[in-house]
Formats: C-alpha cells, structure tokens, sequence
C-alpha cells in the first residue's frame, strides 16, 4: 500500500483525468448536439419532401399540426410519377445531357487552363481576368443574347443547344488553374527535357495529378446541368426532350395541384444528384480545399 | 488515346454539330404547309387529349395548315415569351393572361383581333370580357376561357365560433374579430401577389380607367378601402403573414384547417380534395360575398397573336375555332374553366342537377356571376409600377405607418405620377 501522500497525489491525478475525460466528453456531446441540430436544418426540408411523397391519398397533408411520419406509408406515390408522365424519358435525357455536357467541361476547361496556369505569352492575364470577370454576370442577363444565338445555329429545340452553355465555363477554367498552379514545376521541365509537347504533359503528367479538381468541376457541372431549369425552358419546346426539371414541373397541373406526386417526382429526380456526390465526395471535399488555398 | 487525338475529336464533334445545326433549313421552307405554333399555360398533361384531337380536327378542315402545340409551365411563360420575342422566333399564338397581353400590347407587340375577325364572331363573345382587352382604343387579345371567384367556406370553424357567413366584404372584420377571440383562428387571407387589392377597390365602390386622369381613383373610395384592410389586420381576422405571402399561402392554410374562408375560382376544390380529403365533408361554397350587390369580378386568359407572325390571318382563325362556343363546351367538361361565349354560357351543361354536388354548386355560382359580371380591373399602362404603389400604401394604412388620410393622398398622388411619367 503506497505511503498517504503518495496515495493522496495519485488520487488527485485520478481525480483531474476523470474530470478531463468528463469535460472532454461533455464537449464532444455538445459539438455532436449542435451538428445533428444543423444537420437537422438543412436535411429538414428534404425529409418533409420525403414524407410528403410517402403520404397516402386519404391523410391530410396541410394537417395542423403538422404530422411528419405518415399514417399508412405508401410507395404509391412514386408508382404514380411513372403513370402520370414519361419519366424514364426525362430521365434518359437528363442523364445524356449531363453526361455530355460533364465531360465536355472538363475536356475544354482543363484545355483551357493548361496555358492559363502554366504557360508564358502576351496577353495571358487579360484573357484570365476577362474571363473571370464574366463570372459576375448572372445568367438572366446573358439568357437572350445567348438564345438568340442558338436560335441563329438551329440549336434550337436541339440537345446540343442544352449541352453547348454548360461545355465551357468560367468557373471551370477558374478551379482547373487553381489546381494545375499547386503542381511543382519540376515535373513539367522534366518531361519537356524528355521531349513531350506541352499536349502530352497536359494529358499524361498534368491531368493525373488534378483529379480531385476534375472530379469537383464534375460534380458541380452535373449539379449544374441536372438542376438546370430556365435554360431548357428557354430553348426546349418538345416535350420528349423535356429534362427531368421541366418534366417535374409538369406534375404541379394548373387545375389541380396534387402535392404528393410533386414531392415523389422531386424526389426521385434528386436521387441522381445524391448518388453522385456520395460517389465523389472523397475527391470533391479535397479538391475544393486545393482550390480554394492556393492563389 | 493521345491528348491531340482527344482534343481533336471533341472539337470536331462540336463544330460539326454547330454547322450541320445551323446549315439546316426551316423546316416550313421546305414544307408546302403552313405550321402555325400555338404555345398554352400548362395545359398538358391534363387537357392533352383534348387539345391533340382538336388540332387534329382543325388540320383536317384546313389541309394546307398543321398547328404546333407547345405546353409552357404557368409560372415561366412570361420568360420563355419575352426570350422568344427578342430572338424573333415568337409564337403565332399564345394564351395569356390580361395582365401581360396588356404589357405586350402596350409595345405594339400583338395584332388587333378586329382586323382579323369578322363582326358575328366578336358578337359570340362575352361583351364585357371582350371589351376588357382593349388598350388606347386597340384591342389586343381573345377571351378563351373564364373564371369567377367564389367562396369556400370551412363550415366547423364557422360553426364552433357561432359566426355567420359573411354577406359582403366589410363583413368579414367583424365575424373574423369573433371567429379568433372564439376559437382563435384566422377568416381570411387576402392576397397581395395579384390583382385582388385594385379589384376590391373597385367591388367597394370604385372606378379604375385608363381615360380619366390619375386613373380615375377617388379619395372616398379608396378611403373605404383602406379601412375595410386595416379593420381586417387589426380585428386579427387576416395573419400578419399576409403583408409577405400571396394566394398559395391561402391555399395553404385553408387546406390545413386553419382559415375560415377562402375567395378563389371553383378549380381550387379539386386541389382541396386531392390534398386534404377529409376537410371537404365540412366545405361550403357559395357565391363571393359582394354577388348580391351587383358588380363581380371575371378572370379571363386570353388567346393573342404575336404582330412577329407570318401568318396573322391563319392564327386568327385557329383562335377562332378554339374559342368556337362547341370546343368551349368540349373543354368546360374537361376541366373547371367557364366558357367566353354568350352562347356556351347558356349551355344545359351550366345547370345543377344535384344541390349537394359541390363541384355543380361551384359551377352554377361562378355561371351566374359571370352572366352578370364585369373585368374590374382593366388593362392598365403601367400595371406593375401602379400596382406597387397601391400595395405600398395599403400595407402601410394596415400596419398603421400612416393613416388613412395620408394613405389615400400618397395612393392618389403616386398613381397620378405614374400616369403623367408613363404617358
């Protein structure tokens, strides 16, 4: 048995970790409280969307009090989605136009940013500021000359017409320099001395080493696309090339506004957005913070 | 593949794409028909047999004109018109509301329907509604299909309060003061988003007209106004939310149980039953208050003819027979709309057959005072700038910012401004 002032002291160490360790969990609950509360806020409105579309025909859904957990979960909802448009249709062609314009950004804005971030000529920051400076100009402003060009190519009513504003972007170019800025410069000398155009670098050295960038700009382009509604309403007339955006807003009739075939539409067409994300976020999370440190 | 060779395909794709697109021809170049493009306000899916067929039908009279329909979302037409306009590629036709047909027209933009039509077909229309599209003299659109604004009443919370319904307006203070200090529930949600405030205006007393100066607005009408807005804000008949939120947020709280009463066109019980199934046992519909003392307001959506028309002649036509008084009938009993033409309203389709049909009851109240009715707001030149004013000073009479009097002044002496600058 240790002598009392040896034992006092150990207790005292006891004592303070014990009392560490509470305030060290105290803490971690608290951070936890306030997370799940956040988390709450911004999952908040599509968990409504989510009941609402689970809703049966005979519950009230402007019940006051309101009532979040349906009485008699039903799946009928989403059944109905199916019946009451070509949904698969504005699926595919929501998934072609994303897919196209995703792939068409990243091709044309990394092109783009190569000799922005890593090449010397007259010039260069002009073109760069001129660029980003169109970033400032929202797109309701830009929406009818723009139109009015498409209508000039017979883009019109056209999926190229959809694809072609979300091919190349300002923002694109702007993350794709970001990024090629973080890479040393001691490998790009390297393969020049190795006798590899500056093409090959862009392809073989360059791109493999920014994808986390190119995975952000993928996702925030078919974020972008998928969600894009005034530019198909703008240039999309027929109805079998209708996005899933403008095929959902057809659910919201202007004799009868069936709420739960609206939020089952809204849901089934965020599906594709979420399972992106989940499938990137690794890459997106990594990218975004190269982007955003260096100058 | 090499970068060269990926670069060189994507460029190529693009640009090949951009040429063949733009070296095609139009297609009505190449076509010895006439195509005619209609655009409609989300019509489709619900009407979609019926509009198809009846282009089919129309095409099959007329063999040198095929008609292209295309349905645009009701919130987003205005966009999708003014992007089509400045491009030059707008509509041959298109189903408007007054309010924008009135905006377009006051830029010259639309074909005046006199010059196309022949005398006996005006005569078939409502003569007060075809009146109501008219602007400096010029009329600008054709009266498709109509609706009355009726009320919906949750019977319980009348009941539970021992509140009668109201039999006009200015009644509605004073029963909401006793249906919230019974059961502490609000009447009524007037909506600020529209036209509601200048039409009440005009249901109270008033007159509104391009040919009079400064509108025509009269200190002793919009004086009644005012107090008829700010007795509802201050008996707590009206939630405060009115000041920021439109119709839907009525739609809403009705839906929810929450609202004694509703003013909307009859289409609005499909969407209660839909949403809130159980709360149509206790709905009541009756005709609006104000219908017993003479003038009730009409909503008309328009078909109009866009001036960057090749065919004008054509167009008019196909309006024409869509608002024949045999396709109004086809379409009243497809969807709750009211027909424009005199003799469609007449139809034994109008009649009741069963008194506790609420559907039928909503029908014959919204007929009746439609027969009898009038377009209270007309065509104003700057509708929007005057309808800001308006609201303006009625929130601020509500919320006690200003008084009545100074209200009304300030009301009247913007709306003379606006008429003097916009002139």
């Amino acid at each position: 048995m240790p002598p009392p002032n040896i034992r006092s002291s150990y207790e005292h160490i006891v004592f303070h970790r014990s009392r560490e360790n509470m305030v060290s969990a105290s803490r971690m609950f608290l951070r936890y409280v306030i997370l799940i509360l956040v988390a709450c806020v911004f999952i908040g409105p599509f968990l409504w969307l989510l009941s609402t579309a689970m809703k049966s025909g005979s519950e009230n859904i402007f019940q006051y009090p309101p009532e979040f957990i349906p009485h008699s979960p039903t799946l009928e909802n989403f059944v109905r989605v199916f019946d009451a448009l070509p949904f698969l249709t504005y699926f595919a062609n929501s998934v072609f136009v994303a897919a196209i314009a995703v792939s068409c950004n990243l091709v044309f804005c990394s092109l783009a940013a190569y000799p922005l971030a890593r090449m010397s000529f007259r010039g260069k920051n002009v073109i760069f500021l001129t660029l980003i400076s169109t970033m400032i100009l929202p797109f309701q402003l830009m929406m009818i000359p723009l139109y009015s060009i498409a209508v000039n190519l017979g883009l019109n009513n056209t999926f190229l017409g959809l694809i072609i504003p979300h091919a190349c972007t300002a923002f694109g170019v702007f993350l794709m320099r970001q990024s090629f800025l973080t890479i040393p410069h001691q490998l790009e000398e390297s393969a020049l001395m190795e006798g590899v155009n500056r093409l090959q670098i862009w392809w073989h050295v360059m791109l493999p080493l920014v994808k986390p960038a190119l995975a952000t700009l993928a996702v925030f382009t078919f974020i972008g696309v998928w969600g894009d509604f005034l530019w198909p309403l703008i240039i999309i007339d027929d109805q079998t090339k209708f996005t899933l955006p403008l095929g959902v807003n057809r659910l919201a009739g202007a004799f009868a506004k069936d709420w739960r075939l609206v939020a089952a539409g809204a849901i089934l067409s965020i599906i594709p957005t979420i399972v992106v994300f989940l499938f990137s976020q690794r890459f997106f999370i990594s990218g975004a913070l190269k982007g955003a440190v260096k100058g | 593949m090499t970068p060269k060779r990926l670069a060189a395909i994507a460029g190529s794709v693009l640009i090949l794409a951009l040429l063949w697109q733009a070296n095609k021809e139009p297609p009505d170049e190449i076509s010895d028909k006439t195509e005619i493009e209609f655009w409609t306000m989300q019509l489709s899916p619900i009407l979609d047999e019926y509009i198809l067929s009846s282009i089919a039908e129309y095409e099959q009279q007329n063999p040198g004109i095929t008609v292209k329909w295309v349905d645009v979302a009701w919130a987003d037409m205005e966009r999708k018109l003014l992007a089509s306009v400045a491009a030059g590629t707008a509509p041959d036709i298109a189903n408007l509301n007054p309010q924008f047909s009135s905006k377009l027209a006051e830029f010259n933009a639309l074909e005046d329907p006199t010059s196309f039509l022949s005398p006996e077909t005006i005569a078939t229309y409502h003569p007060a509604v075809w009146d109501s599209n008219r602007l400096d003299g010029k009329y600008f659109g054709v009266p498709w299909y109509l609706s009355a604004t009726i009320a919906i009443y949750n019977q319980a919370i009348f009941e539970q309060a021992g509140a009668p319904y109201p039999d006009s307006l200015e009644e509605i203070p004073k029963i909401g003061a006793q249906i919230q200090e019974s059961i502490g529930k609000y009447t009524y949600f007037p909506s600020f988003d529209g036209g509601e405030a200048m039409e009440n205006y005009v249901l109270l007393g008033g007159e509104i007209s391009n040919d009079l100066p400064g509108y025509g607005l009269s200190n002793a009408s919009i004086d009644r106004l005012l107090r008829y807005y700010s007795d509802l804000y201050e008996s707590g008949s009206v939630p405060p939310s009115v000041l920021i939120e439109g119709h839907q947020k009525a739609i809403d709280l009705f839906q929810s149980g929450e609202l004694a009463m509703l003013l909307t066109g009859m289409q609005m019980l499909r969407t209660i039953e839909i949403n809130s199934p159980q709360l149509m046992e206790d709905i009541v519909v009756k005709p609006h208050p104000n219908a017993d003392e003479g003038r009730t307001n009409i909503a008309a959506m328009n078909l109009v003819v866009p001036k960057q028309t090749r065919y004008p002649r054509d167009a008019f036509d196909f309006v024409a027979f869509m608002s024949s008084p045999e396709k109004q009938i086809e379409m009243a009993k497809e969807v709750p709309i009211l027909p424009s033409t005199l003799r469609s309203l007449q139809n034994e389709f109008f009649q009741v057959v069963d008194q506790n049909d609420k559907y039928e009851m909503a029908r014959a109240f919204s007929i009746a005072q439609i027969r009898r009715g009038d377009v209270l707001l007309p065509p104003l030149e700057n509708y929007s700038r005057l309808r800001t004013a308006f609201i303006l000073h009625t929130h601020r009479a509500m919320l006690g910012e200003l008084s009545r009097e100074d209200a009304t002044d300030r009301l009247i002496s913007d709306w003379k401004n606006i008429s003097r600058s916009g002139k």
